[in-house]
């Protein structure tokens, strides 16, 4: 009787303290965040870039992140996975803080209305999503995005990147990879120690101020913005410094770290010495944004007349862009995959948006840093480029067209009656023309054999046959640069560049020309933080057609397994003690 | 009990362990002791006092109906109140001020601050909001208001015992809020003078002394009738406009004053109150209880002119000084607030409307 009370005793102690362990284990898990990162893709690992970002900080940081409140499954994995990059940031530096924050928490409407302007005017963006309440569905708009705070300065953090056309798990999903890099960024732009020095090149009929103050406005985030004319003088891209003070022996530094050639419409000078300049700035190490136009077209053309006629765009550097692997082609690429722009359609004035085959929208498909998640890209009025087989040099195709395009060489009869012409399906059958080419690695100079020996060897010169390893990117539409201008009690204003007036739409072309020269200027190495990759592991629509099959296997096997276990262990000790 | 003394001792470790990981992990989070600002139910707070680095203090208690008073003596300004606890409520940290900076935010912190302490309604046992017992009042919340940013955004805030001041302002507020927490007296206290209806008031008296031909007595008879007399001679006249008289008796309702003059010594005082008002109002409530309200016409700003006429102005065209028997304050009225107030005994007159117009005909 005893034995069977100690018995009683011991199992419930047994049970009492097997509860209490699993009790305490639990809270001790809430608190404890301990993660190995076993994902093929490594998403929970820090860039050794960010790592240093981080380690360098030297105050706070504060992060309002507006990703608080009710959302739908997406949203509560981007806030989630938000919260985790932030806690790894904390993990890697102690001036990291942050908090997350629901601006539709307050009752107060006007209030809570005063508040998303200010967000909206620290330039976090809102998406407006259908939420199911009890009353039903209503529209909430929800800030995907924040507010990083260093210092006296300010950055505004936007997560998701409104990609027009993008099935809305993808963006997320999109989100989630350019996580990483987006906040690193914003403490890079915070920070901001020292910052790089790059320059447009004018001189040759390059973009007017008007039009290239979007671009300036972007890069100057990051950048110092000037402008330089060559004029033949040696010294606007490369400095030359004596080595000692009675030296005649001279080391060459580059006065910016890149250059952008913003669709030129003149000649690179005859007696070639711009060009030489920019030859030895890139054989320097100099890093080159080209945006040349082959051929010479413009919808301010087609403002006062119907028709205008696309000429061959010469300007003197065909032979220069050759010896550095790329050819222009003087031909104009129209593309199903175009612009929609304001028709007249009736006497009435009656307007109506058709696209326009000669302003192909690139949807970015390489899968390359620069253009990865990059939103869709305006041009106008775009060439293709072939690549030449040089030794040394690598080159990755970034924008292209779409399957649906034909070139037709210069001169090209532009008439703005194609507008009212059913495309046909068939004429379009060349696909997916290069438009943007990155090409690296040891460039050959153009000048190499061509001069004059006393100039080849002359110290204060000091001419380079061949480049260090560097990098150039050629982009065959100046457009891309450029933003549209509205007059504003008729004066003109710039609009940001990408955005395009007349489809009220944000290109990416902003966030193109932003990573071109990122990649070329960037050596902290975050920028291969953008071709991170997170796998969408999505459930198979083809297989999840057999639904019953699915549940049947996830619920009702492991439970057999175990009643299966149970009625085997059963038989096995049934026939171990009996007598 | 010896065979689960391991077990129980590992229990006991990870006990310890939550507490110390937990304790560590309160000091991570944003949201700490020393950036919670807010009071999210400020119908539980009692009481907050002010109180800035030369003396000045305000001390805002709210009574058992619910009214504010202002250092246990004046009733409390309800719309100024309100928006303090709004601003209690509605804090928002925008980011804690930066190391580099924290120094001389502290300095000009401990020259230049307001101290604010927030008493709350406190329960000793509150089980899940619902089981409340044993209330006392707790001091919650003691924190420093100083300056505004640079940028006019925001205000630097740090909370008592803390080395790291926040700057601190409402979500989608264009401005800062140090302004709220002010410790001007005349800021906080409640403007106004006279707050009395029909069925409140036995009698009123008007005296103009220098008219007293339109000086008048109103008598409301027990909220039967209406009576109206001359004044001095208490001569009753009896075909009046009742309606009118009811209206008039119904303008006393709200009275405020523009300001108080807190600039005003002792001396100022009693030469104003030796001077001949420009009128005298008494109002006697049915408790017998009377209250003088005394006004005299205010100088008018050096170089101010009659816009009509261009003349130099003798008088404040829009506001006069005025004292009321209940308190040694002087108070700032505007005519305006005081036009349906300051009426001749005429204007009981039923055909006071047809005389105006004879005279402006002629």
């Amino acid at each position: 009787m005893k034995d069977k009370k100690n018995i009683k005793k011991n199992v419930i102690t047994k049970l009492l303290i097997g509860i209490l362990f699993i009790i305490v284990i639990n809270i001790l898990s809430s608190f404890i965040h301990f993660r190995i990162d076993i994902t093929s893709e490594k998403r929970y690992t820090l860039a050794p870039a960010t790592k240093k970002i981080l380690k360098d900080l030297d105050d706070i940081v504060y992060f309002k992140i507006y990703l608080d409140g009710d959302f739908p499954p997406g949203f509560i994995r981007l806030q989630k996975e938000t919260r985790e990059m932030l806690n790894q940031f904390r993990a890697y530096s102690n001036k990291i803080q942050f908090e997350f924050t629901d601006p539709s928490k307050i009752s107060n409407q006007k209030q809570r209305e005063d508040f998303f302007k200010q967000i909206i005017s620290e330039g976090v963006n809102p998406t407006e999503l259908q939420v199911k309440d009890k009353d039903g569905y209503s529209r909430k708009l929800i800030f995907p995005g924040g507010v990083a705070n260093y210092k006296d300065k300010k950055v505004a953090i936007q997560l998701i990147e409104n990609q027009s056309g993008k099935n809305p798990e993808l963006a997320l999903n999109s989100a989630v990879e350019a996580l990483e890099y987006n906040l690193a960024n914003s403490l890079r732009k915070l920070i901001g120690k020292s910052k790089k020095k790059i320059a447009f090149v004018e001189g040759h009929g390059e973009l007017p101020l008007l039009y290239r103050q979007g671009a300036i406005a972007d890069l100057s985030e990051f950048y110092v913005v000037e402008k330089v004319e060559i004029d033949g003088k040696f010294s606007s891209l490369t400095k030359r410094h004596p080595v000692d003070e009675d030296s005649t022996n001279y080391f060459v530094k580059n006065n910016y770290d890149a250059i952008i050639i913003a669709k030129p419409t003149e000649m690179f000078s005859r007696d070639e010495k711009d060009k030489f300049i920019i030859d030895q700035y890139i054989m320097n190490g100099g890093k080159v944004l080209w945006l040349i136009d082959g051929v010479r077209a413009s919808m301010d053309s087609l403002q006062s007349k119907s028709q205008t006629v696309g000429m061959s765009n010469d300007l003197n550097i065909d032979d220069m862009l050759f010896n550095y692997g790329v050819r222009i082609n003087h031909n104009l690429v129209t593309d199903l995959n175009a612009l929609p722009i304001p028709v007249v359609v009736d006497n009435s004035g009656t307007q109506r948006m058709i696209p326009w085959v000669f302003m192909p929208v690139l949807v970015p498909t390489a899968e390359h840093p620069i253009v990865r998640n990059v939103n869709l890209i305006r041009t106008e009025f775009i060439s293709s480029i072939d690549t030449i087989e040089v030794p040394d040099l690598k080159k990755t195709i970034l924008l292209s067209t779409s399957q649906y395009s034909k070139a037709y060489n210069a001169p090209v009869m532009v008439k703005l009656s194609y507008l009212y012409e059913q495309p046909d399906v068939k004429q379009y059958n060349q696909s997916n023309l290069p438009v943007s080419v990155l090409v690296e690695g040891k460039f050959t100079s153009l000048f190499r054999n061509r001069i004059p020996q006393e100039i080849a060897t002359a110290p204060s010169i000091k001419f380079l046959p061949e480049s260090e390893n560097t990098a150039m990117i050629f982009v065959a539409d100046g457009d891309i640069i450029k933003n549209q201008v509205q007059f504003t009690s008729g004066s003109p204003v710039a609009l940001p560049l990408g955005f395009d007036k007349y489809t009220q739409t944000k290109f990416g072309n902003s966030d193109f020309i932003l990573n071109c020269i990122d990649y070329l200027c960037d050596d902290s190495r975050l920028f291969e933080l953008r071709s991170r990759k997170i796998e969408l592991r999505l459930l198979d629509t083809q297989k999840t057609e057999n639904k019953l099959k699915w549940q049947i296997i996830n619920l009702v096997i492991p439970v057999a397994i175990v009643i299966l276990a149970a009625i085997v262990q059963y038989f096995a000790r049934k026939k171990k003690y009996s007598y | 009990m010896k065979k689960f003394r391991i077990p129980l001792l590992i229990l006991a470790l990870l006990a310890i362990i939550i507490l110390i990981v937990a304790n560590y992990q309160s000091n991570r989070e944003f949201r700490s002791k020393e950036n919670n600002f807010v009071v999210e139910d400020t119908a539980s707070v009692t009481k907050f006092f002010l109180a800035d680095r030369v003396d000045r203090y305000i001390k805002c208690t709210r009574q058992d109906d619910g009214k504010w008073i202002i250092n246990d003596t004046f009733p409390a300004n309800k719309e100024v109140v309100d928006l303090l606890l709004e601003t209690f409520a509605t804090l928002d940290v925008k980011y804690p001020v930066s190391n580099a900076a924290t120094e001389n935010i502290i300095k000009s912190l401990s020259i230049n601050s307001v101290k604010t302490e927030i008493y709350q309604k406190v329960y000793r046992i509150n089980l899940f909001n619902r089981i409340k017992l044993f209330p006392r009042e707790k001091l919650t919340r003691t924190y420093y208001v100083g300056s505004e940013t640079m940028d006019k955004m925001g205000s630097f805030l740090i909370m008592e015992g803390s080395k790291q001041p926040y700057v601190v302002s409402i979500p989608g507020l264009r401005g800062f809020i140090s302004t709220r927490y002010t410790t001007n007296i005349m800021n906080w206290r409640n403007r106004n003078l006279l707050n009395m209806k029909l069925n409140d008031i036995k009698q009123i008296s008007l005296v103009y002394p220098d008219s007293p031909t339109e000086s008048f007595i109103l008598v409301n008879n027990d909220n039967k009738s209406i009576s109206l007399f001359t004044h001095p001679h208490k001569k009753q006249i009896h075909d009046f406009d009742t309606l009118k008289a009811i209206q008039y008796f119904n303008n006393f309702k709200d009275l405020n004053c523009e300001a108080v003059r807190n600039d005003f010594s002792q001396a100022m005082v009693d030469s104003l109150n030796s001077q001949k008002p420009y009128f005298s109002l008494e109002i006697v409530d049915f408790n017998n209880k009377a209250i003088e309200l005394k006004a005299w016409k205010r100088k008018a700003a050096p170089g101010a002119i009659n816009i009509d006429d261009g003349s130099d102005l003798e008088f404040d065209p829009d506001r006069m000084h005025a004292t009321l028997s209940t308190t040694k304050d002087v108070y700032v009225i505007q005519y305006y607030a005081f036009g349906n107030i300051i009426l001749p005994i005429d204007w009981f007159d039923k055909n006071w409307k047809e005389k105006l117009e004879f005279v402006d005909i002629f």
